[in-house]
């Protein structure tokens, strides 16, 4: 099954709608923090890094079809693309187990 | 600047070089005894002229612009006379009765060969060095 590159802008996950952003949000009041700022700098971050991840398998499974299918010879240039989807796929794995550390640090705050 | 993975695709530029060297040195080894191409003349040996390839993205760090891709100028073409043989009954004999086979020495094209096949390792080993990086980087924290 081809994979399509994902749009930056089609995860509802992390959208300021959520209910996390009305639970979390500091208010208009707070001066100098730039809650939301910090937080849509972050999402952006965050969803930069999956839609790259995506452009990178998809790219990858282009790749090895293309050659599986016997319409290019280019040996390296698949495993390349295979191994860089690989190192992107480790990195967004690693930064979403640091998010959910970071979730389970603050569900763990004594109040 | 240069990204985390234009290493990957510096060596991957210089593996695409040394395939085609490669495919001038089976060319060679295969047409070591042709007397006849195209023109009419002796196969003679070809190579790969290599040159440097700027990458997509360049600037940052001072000296950063000297780090290029490898790629294939053009195939070059050897203009050593081969050896002249007396065989007047060749088909391919001149006036003189003489046939100019190719100015191929098998045991230069098998050296040539032990190289290209050397430097594409090197750049598999720089492949796998890079990966082990980004891996080790994926270690932090």
């Amino acid at each position: 099954m081809p994979i399509a590159p994902l749009p930056p802008s089609s995860l509802p996950l992390l959208a300021p709608q959520s209910r996390l952003d009305g639970g979390i949000a500091l208010g208009p009041e707070t001066p100098g923090l730039g809650a939301n700022e910090g937080q849509s700098a972050f999402q952006s971050l965050f969803e930069a890094t999956i839609g790259k991840t995506n452009a990178s398998l998809a790219d990858a499974e282009t790749q090895a079809q293309a050659f599986a299918e016997g319409k290019t010879d280019d040996i390296h240039g698949t495993m390349i693309a295979v191994s860089e989807a690989d190192i992107q796929f480790r990195l967004l794995g690693t930064m979403k187990n640091k998010i959910v550390d970071a979730f389970y640090e603050l569900w763990r705050m004594q109040i | 600047m240069l990204g985390a993975f234009s290493a990957m695709d510096i060596a991957a530029s210089g593996l695409t070089a040394q395939r085609t060297r490669m495919n001038t040195i089976a060319s060679n080894l295969a047409n070591a005894r042709t007397t006849k191409t195209e023109d009419g003349t002796a196969y003679r040996r070809i190579d790969p002229l290599f040159t440097t390839v700027a990458l997509d993205h360049q600037g940052g760090i001072t000296g950063e612009r000297g780090v290029s891709k490898v790629g294939v100028e053009r195939l070059v073409r050897d203009a050593r006379q081969g050896m002249m043989v007396h065989d007047p009954k060749h088909p391919d004999a001149d006036a003189k009765g003489y046939v100019e086979y190719p100015n191929i020495e098998v045991v230069e094209e098998m050296v040539n060969m032990i190289t290209a096949s050397r430097a594409y390792e090197a750049g598999v080993s720089t492949i796998e060095s890079v990966k082990a990086m980004a891996h080790s980087a994926l270690e932090i924290g």
